[in-house]
């Protein structure tokens, strides 16, 4: 995969990465989307975020920081246990080739739906679960999580501040 | 418009706010004349005033420049030090910082470095109280019989 985007410094501090900017992911099926930033894959250069799934169903999900904005906003998620999204976390399952006639056949019929894995939701959900303790009792927080970023008729953004 | 007895006069002591160029936004004084067109102005930084001074002394012409009502009494040409006493004692930016004039400018700070997370619980807020009102009102005409239907609103999120 083509190595992402370099980091803006807006995300960055003196320890690394700042854990848990809220970001607003610009391109890609979840355009416009406020998520939280859990950390950077050294090996791609991308940022792993999550919605977190519940709020507003974005997935752990690898995202190119060129295509995002940091907001000023950040979750204090404190020591976030991120062991549940491992190396090959993202990696592509290998799909069987199998060069016999029958999946030659089988080609053009329709694709059999994948469930997603089990250790994936679980994943999901451990990891969410220390997001949504973190943001408890802030009921703008979850609202603005789940809320979609979008221009209207007299936003300037080269003047927005985020 | 003020009236005659408080028309704003450029002269020294004037407290002015810088309208264009790089101190844009801050508030100085008229320490000097230099012809028709330029004054020289000197904003030394004050602690508790931060947003308005800390401008350096320097020749800047009057387009540039917006008088305010208020004035310090000082001596011409006096130098830095003796400035900020005179400023200090007078409470001079502290008047200023009372006008509406002033008050406005803050909020229109305000509104320019919003963040995000504040610009959407503005937004929210907009939207809970046209809500409310509008539920208020519907509920209010349907008592006493108008019967018209509320307009729906959305306010999700």
């Amino acid at each position: 995969m083509p190595k992402a985007g370099s980091l803006r410094s807006s995300l960055e501090d003196d320890k690394g990465i700042k854990v848990g900017t809220v970001l607003i992911l610009l391109a890609g099926r979840f355009r416009g989307r406020r998520v939280v930033l859990l950390k950077k894959e050294k090996k791609t250069g991308t940022l792993v975020v999550t919605g977190p799934y519940k709020i507003n169903g974005v997935p752990l999900r690898r995202v190119d920081p060129a295509y995002v904005i940091a907001t000023s906003t950040k979750i204090d998620l404190g020591k976030i246990n991120l062991a549940p999204v491992t190396e090959d976390f993202f990696a592509r399952p290998k799909a069987s080739k199998s060069k016999s006639e029958e999946a030659f056949f089988k080609k053009g019929d329709k694709a059999e739906k994948v469930e997603l894995p089990q250790a994936k939701k679980d994943a999901q959900a451990k990891i969410d679960e220390q997001i949504m303790t973190a943001i408890k009792g802030d009921e703008d927080m979850a609202k603005y999580l789940g809320s979609i970023f979008s221009l209207h008729d007299r936003d300037l953004p080269h003047a927005m501040k985020f | 418009m003020p009236s005659t007895n408080e028309w704003r006069f450029i002269e020294i002591g004037r407290l002015c706010l810088i309208t264009k160029g790089k101190y844009e936004g801050k508030v100085a004084t008229i320490v000097d004349v230099v012809d028709q067109n330029r004054v020289l102005l000197d904003s030394p930084a004050l602690e508790n005033e931060k947003r308005w001074t800390g401008v350096p002394r320097h020749v800047v012409t009057m387009k540039d420049i917006e008088p305010t009502p208020i004035k310090t009494s000082i001596q011409r040409g006096l130098k830095l030090t003796g400035l900020k006493k005179a400023l200090e004692e007078q409470k001079t930016v502290a008047r200023w910082g009372e006008l509406a004039w002033a008050k406005k400018l803050v909020v229109r700070d305000a509104r320019t470095n919003i963040s995000d997370f504040d610009r959407f619980r503005v937004d929210r807020a907009r939207r809970v109280r046209a809500f409310t009102l509008r539920k208020k009102l519907a509920d209010r005409l349907q008592k006493d019989g108008k019967d018209r239907k509320a307009k729906k609103v959305f306010v999700s999120a």
